[in-house]
């Protein structure tokens, strides 16, 4: 069999623009969840734009991107989403002969309508994160195209505890010939309130244990021990299970750890009352020591809520179960907002609504409501951060995408004084796309921002010149081209944040990776490569002050893990073995993109 | 990635044309000369636009940089006597030793609020 050269230029080139748009849309949901998706790019059949070999029954293939089989007119489909993401009457390895959960972009598309493909890219992909067509939030009956009506018709208007987001004429989830829906699908992409959404839906603010002062009992480790030993406690998931990797407090040599299950009270260490995948793990100092931190296991339905009690210095591994319902839908943020014991509270966040509330837990891990005015009636990001000094409470400020203004919040006792305004005067501008990084940068002990702009636009790095009674920034301008996923922690031991801008080099357009180390205002960058397609876990495992990196790949057969181990000394990692991670689980407190 | 190449861009509260003051001239104001300036009370983000407003709200006139700041939290740097007075912490704010973001400027330069709900400007009685 002989290749026709021109019919396979054609392949190749509409294969590029497919894997090159859908790449792009997924980084682009990954930047603001706390997903990864990884492309097995090994498994593309480049020459078969049909799917090629990629099977879902593979264990480790979740979706199936392809060109055919986009059901009758649609020009784009995507089956995969949350509600079949553990239906046995899908393909896997015990069901080899099961549906095939697929992301379609018609080949139609690819030959004539290249303008609208990252349209398709976004969109469809969209549904794979469970988002639905935004037009459904308007009446179709005027509409003139039937397909508009398929949704919600006869309409009923969509309750506000369904919305994630204000309905936005704009969003890449809705088709533009529809009643409500504005622009094309040659112009249509994930916007401002898009990422909004996916943020609320797969992002929950933890401790934000780098933040703590020493002061004030901080520990910038997650710790789990109730000692000096930092850890990771892994999460897994159907059936629950809760393992944790501790590692030995002074390390001069290998890095060692033992494995120990966290069980609940005398129940057995898997739980029966698992909540179906739905919950989200919180990490924080809610009830107890930094050196044995709570997990607040939030289910954002109507199914149970738990805060699981770190006994540890009670010389207990087992976690005490306390049930603890919490509000459904809402955004739990972690911080020392009012407590001067250094304990951490929830403020229950419900974008859009009126009824936000602020917890409080006494060292039994009971809970009660503060009487503050923390209402939040607008849709906006949490950014919680020590602003003022590591020693004050926590500060929030509110950032609102698509208008770049800013809401400030600081905590006194007894009360919240608040303030608004916009962040364009110190450069960051509305509608565009930022990552609003957090860490201490210079060093000074005030909490300070890196707005990452991925692409072209300017980058902004804000340095806190705040006291106590204002919140004051030096803002610097950046130029940080290409996309990454930036990781926030001390490369270097000198006691201020430093930022590893991790790019996959597999991807289309992968690179060099660099990092960056700070001294004040000014930056020291070296360049790195790293080839694989991870989701890193920072943290000192070795308590020399200097942040290492586990490289978790929870693709790869039995889950081989890098760890980078930080060597001050010599400003470099250095290589350990990998670390065989637990199958199907993730470790609680991992980082979103460092906000 | 290209070149990175930070830079100053703005200082939080600067303001456009302010200019650096201190010292009993600026206690003369259109040939009229005024009693000791001193830290109006608090008003509240939307009441006025600028400091020349705040001040008439208590029958008072502004003076422009006549009031002492610290210089750590004075913009545009170097200023140690400014006209604002901004801040979010209502008690550091309006107390008797008021703390806060001070920027040196006129009278009629607007008010840059960004994070701050509250103001204070430097003012006195006209004599």
């Amino acid at each position: 069999m002989s290749i026709n050269e021109e019919q396979d230029a054609v392949n190749l080139e509409r294969y590029l623009l497919f894997r090159s748009e859908l790449e792009t849309a997924l980084r682009g949901w990954e930047r603001h969840t706390r997903m990864n998706f990884e492309h097995l790019v090994s498994l593309d059949a480049r020459r078969y734009p049909s799917g090629g070999t990629c099977d879902t029954a593979l264990a480790h293939v979740w979706f199936r991107a392809q060109t055919k089989d986009c059901y009758g007119s649609l020009q784009g489909q995507a089956n995969a989403n949350g509600e079949n993401e553990f239906d046995p009457s899908f393909g896997s390895p015990q069901n080899p002969d099961g549906s095939d959960r697929i992301l379609c972009i018609d080949w139609k598309i690819l030959a004539a309508g290249q303008q609208q493909v990252p349209y398709f890219a976004g969109h469809e992909s969209g549904h794979i994160l469970g988002l639905e067509h935004e037009h459904a939030r308007w009446d179709q009956e005027a509409a003139l195209k039937d397909h508009c009506r398929e949704d919600n018709y006869p309409f009923e208007p969509i309750s506000p505890d369904r919305a994630l987001t204000p309905a936005d004429p704009w969003s890449v989830m809705g088709y533009g010939e529809c009643e409500g829906s504005e622009g094309l699908r040659s112009t249509l992409r994930i916007g401002p309130d898009d990422r909004l959404g996916a943020y609320y839906t797969f992002n929950w603010s933890d401790r934000r244990v780098r933040d703590m002062a020493p002061q004030v009992g901080g520990v910038a480790q997650r710790r789990w021990a109730g000692d000096e030993r930092s850890g990771i406690l892994w999460y897994l998931t159907r059936p629950d299970r809760l393992l944790e990797w501790r590692f030995d407090a002074d390390q001069p040599g290998q890095l060692n750890f033992e494995t120990i299950e966290r069980c609940l009270g005398d129940s057995p260490c898997v739980w029966s009352d698992d909540s179906g995948g739905h919950w989200h793990p919180i990490m924080g100092r809610f009830s107890g020591s930094a050196h044995g931190l709570d997990v607040f296991m939030y289910a954002p339905d109507e199914r149970p809520d738990i805060l699981l009690r770190n006994q540890s210095q009670e010389s207990s591994d087992a976690f005490e179960r306390v049930d603890t319902p919490a509000p459904d839908r809402a955004i739990p943020i972690v911080g020392n907002f009012v407590v001067a014991s250094g304990r951490d509270e929830i403020l229950w966040y419900r974008p859009g609504s009126l009824s936000d509330h602020l917890w409080s837990f006494d060292e039994a891990g009971q809970h009660f409501t503060l009487e503050l005015d923390v209402d939040q009636s607008d849709y906006r990001i949490p950014i919680p951060g020590h602003f003022r000094s590591r020693t004050h409470a926590t500060d929030i400020i509110w950032f609102k995408p698509s208008d770049a203004t800013l809401d400030t919040w600081i905590f006194e006792p007894g009360a919240v004084f608040k303030g608004v305004g916009s962040a364009e005067l110190l450069g960051v501008e509305p509608g565009v796309e930022y990552l609003p990084l957090v860490g201490n940068f210079d060093g000074d002990n005030r909490t300070d921002m890196f707005w990452y702009a991925p692409g072209l636009d300017a980058d902004y790095l804000w340095l806190s010149d705040s006291n106590p009674a204002a919140i004051l920034w030096d803002s610097y301008q950046f130029a940080v081209d290409g996309e990454y996923h930036p990781i926030v922690g001390d490369f270097d031991a000198d006691g201020d944040d430093d930022i590893l801008w991790y790019r996959p080099a597999g991807e289309l357009a992968g690179g060099l990776s660099w990092l960056w180390r700070f001294d004040g205002a000014e930056i020291e960058p070296s360049a790195l490569q790293i080839v694989g397609d991870y989701v890193p876990y920072a943290e000192d495992f070795d308590n020399d002050g200097c942040t290492d990196i586990l490289w978790y790949d929870p693709v790869a057969p039995n889950n081989p893990s890098p760890l980078w181990r930080c060597n001050p000394q010599d400003l470099t990692f250095s290589c350990e073995q990998p670390i065989v991670a637990p199958k199907a689980s993730y470790p609680v407190g991992v980082n979103g993109r460092g906000y | 990635m290209r070149a990175i190449t930070p830079f100053l861009v703005i200082l939080v509260t600067a303001a456009c044309g302010a200019r650096q003051a201190g010292g009993s001239e600026d206690l003369e104001q259109d040939g009229m000369s005024l009693a000791e300036p001193d830290w109006s009370s608090c008003v509240e983000k939307g009441e006025v636009e600028t400091c020349a407003q705040a001040c008439e709200l208590e029958g008072m006139e502004c003076v422009a940089n006549g009031c002492p700041a610290d210089p750590e939290f004075c913009d545009p740097e170097p200023c140690d006597m400014a006209t604002q007075l901004l801040g979010l912490n209502e008690p550091l704010l309006c107390g008797d030793e008021p703390a806060g973001g001070w920027v040196a400027s006129s009278c009629d330069a607007p008010i840059e609020w960004l994070l701050s709900s509250r103001l204070r400007c430097c003012c006195a009685q006209p004599n």
